[in-house]
């Protein structure tokens, strides 16, 4: 059907009644409403100021640390748990798949208590064993935010790069097989390559996941200055006893998660159609 | 130098019985669409494995369906291989695409780049080689893909109608090009194709594919030599 006809077309079904546009426009001002009053609300001159001061500046450099761990947590755990659901057949592997997706629905409360009753140094399923054979204490620790923001941003991770491998054609790996390529060259050479932008892309959302991680992360890590109080919990505290800050955090946080979503929209979305 | 393929593969519905030896020599391998043509190439490209039977290349064994570990994955099989829609990796360049083999053998990128060059320019394509695949045109890269293929001295050299993309000129130029290339080699070569020319004046021999009634369910494709 060429362009003409379809911007010519007329009939029932083809025309968008007025009510729609009205609800349309109020959702979109729902969405919107509350991050103008945001952006309105932060003192822009003393932004800077704000963000640098000790808390705050404290919890950013926390919160980019333990997200960039997190992130590499879910990439090195996510690609090969993505390759198995998406090439490997198995019995059982839409519920495993279910499985994976489930930090994603799940209260993130409940993560970080689920995550307590694994590597609470008392009564958790391997805490006390990591603990005795390692010394490694997990709870209130940073190791122990970056647990929490992996188990919630891996299953986002997981879900990028299995479709995109699904969508990496196959002949182009067995191309390579035929000139002389071995698996793991395969792997290296043209598999990542054709993944890249779902890679780039679940990376980035997992990161944003991650930075943003809260619940789960109060419940397993705790809120403790300086150690295990990421940006998220910063903001809510501060909101109380420095509003200023917390409102400069929070456009911090605004700030990062638009670059992401653009930057994953004009490089990699755009360029694979 | 020699291949002997004796055995059936399938392809979902379709059973394929192939039975022959082949020396040093360019085979054609013809038949209608939906035969089972790509089928045996990618049989002899071990890309897919032999349901029975026995696959021998060279004295040694590729493919036994009675002994799996006996299998020789494609990529120790020393192909030299033209897909049907003749894939070049999209995110290299031509000349990269041409020493992609090279590089695989832990040649130095370098030197793989020169040759990879030095190749295509025989071939008279010197000037694509910093065009990535999709600004070449259809016969572009199937020329690509022809080098490509030939570049790493091919033990088995496996070509899925190799001059689709090229129109009549230009076919009869690259056929008499490729003649002398594959003449150089010494293993089996096969060519898929549909013409009649590519059978009479590149190939030495002739292998069909040729359809049997079948009183079960599902088709059965039985190959033959005829010349």
């Amino acid at each position: 059907m060429t362009r003409k006809t379809t911007s010519k077309r007329r009939g029932v079904g083809s025309e968008t009644p007025v009510f729609v546009f009205v609800g349309a426009a109020c959702a979109l001002a729902f969405l919107l409403l509350p991050l103008v009053g945001l952006l309105k609300r932060v003192a822009w001159s003393r932004l800077i100021d704000s963000i640098t001061s000790g808390s705050a500046s404290q919890a950013l450099r926390l919160s980019l640390y333990t997200s960039i761990g997190a992130t590499i947590v879910a990439l090195v755990l996510g690609v090969p748990l993505a390759w198995v659901l998406a090439r490997v057949d198995f019995r059982g592997r839409s519920i495993v798949r279910a499985l994976v997706m489930l930090p994603m629905v799940l209260p993130p409360v409940v993560g970080g208590v689920a995550l307590l009753g694994a590597y609470g140094k008392s009564g958790g399923l391997i805490g006390g064993w990591l603990y005795d054979v390692f010394g490694l204490q997990l709870t209130f620790s940073r190791s122990g935010v970056v647990i929490a923001e992996a188990f919630v941003a891996l299953p986002f991770l997981v879900i990028a790069v299995e479709s995109g491998l699904r969508s990496v054609d196959p002949r182009f790996e067995e191309s390579a097989a035929a000139m002389g390529a071995s698996g793991m060259r395969r792997f290296w050479t043209v598999t990542l390559r054709l993944l890249m932008p779902s890679l780039v892309a679940g990376v980035a959302v997992a990161w944003a996941r991650a930075l943003g991680e809260f619940g789960a992360t109060i419940t397993f890590a705790g809120n403790i200055e300086g150690r295990t109080q990421t940006t998220p919990l910063a903001v809510y505290l501060l909101l109380e006893s420095d509003p200023e800050a917390a409102y400069a955090l929070s456009f911090v946080l605004l700030a990062v998660c638009v670059v992401v979503l653009v930057t994953m929209r004009d490089r990699w979305m755009g360029r694979r159609s | 130098m020699s291949v002997h393929l004796c055995g059936t593969a399938k392809r979902g519905m379709l059973t394929l019985e192939v039975d022959f030896s082949v020396g040093s020599e360019i085979v054609a391998i013809t038949g209608l669409n939906g035969v089972g043509k790509t089928t045996l190439l990618r049989l002899l490209g071990g890309l897919i494995s032999l349901d029975s039977g026995k696959l021998t290349v060279n004295d040694s064994v590729y493919d036994d369906a009675l002994a799996s570990q006996s299998f020789v994955p494609a990529h120790r099989r020393g192909l030299g291989m033209v897909f049907q829609d003749n894939v070049l990796m999209p995110f290299l360049s031509a000349v990269d695409n041409v020493a992609y083999p090279l590089t695989n053998r832990a040649v130095d990128k370098s030197v793989a780049r020169k040759r990879a060059h030095d190749a295509m320019s025989d071939h008279g394509i010197g000037n694509l080689g910093a065009m990535m695949p999709h600004q070449l045109s259809g016969g572009q890269q199937q020329r690509v893909g022809l080098v490509r293929a030939l570049i790493d001295i091919p033990r088995l050299v496996l070509l899925d109608e190799p001059f689709a993309a090229l129109d009549a000129d230009a076919r009869r130029d690259v056929r008499v090009w490729l003649r002398t290339q594959l003449g150089q080699l010494p293993g089996s070569k096969f060519v898929v194709t549909h013409d009649s020319q590519d059978v009479e004046q590149l190939c030495d021999r002739e292998i069909t594919l040729v359809q049997q009634p079948n009183q079960q369910s599902g088709l059965r494709s039985v190959a033959t030599i005829i010349r």
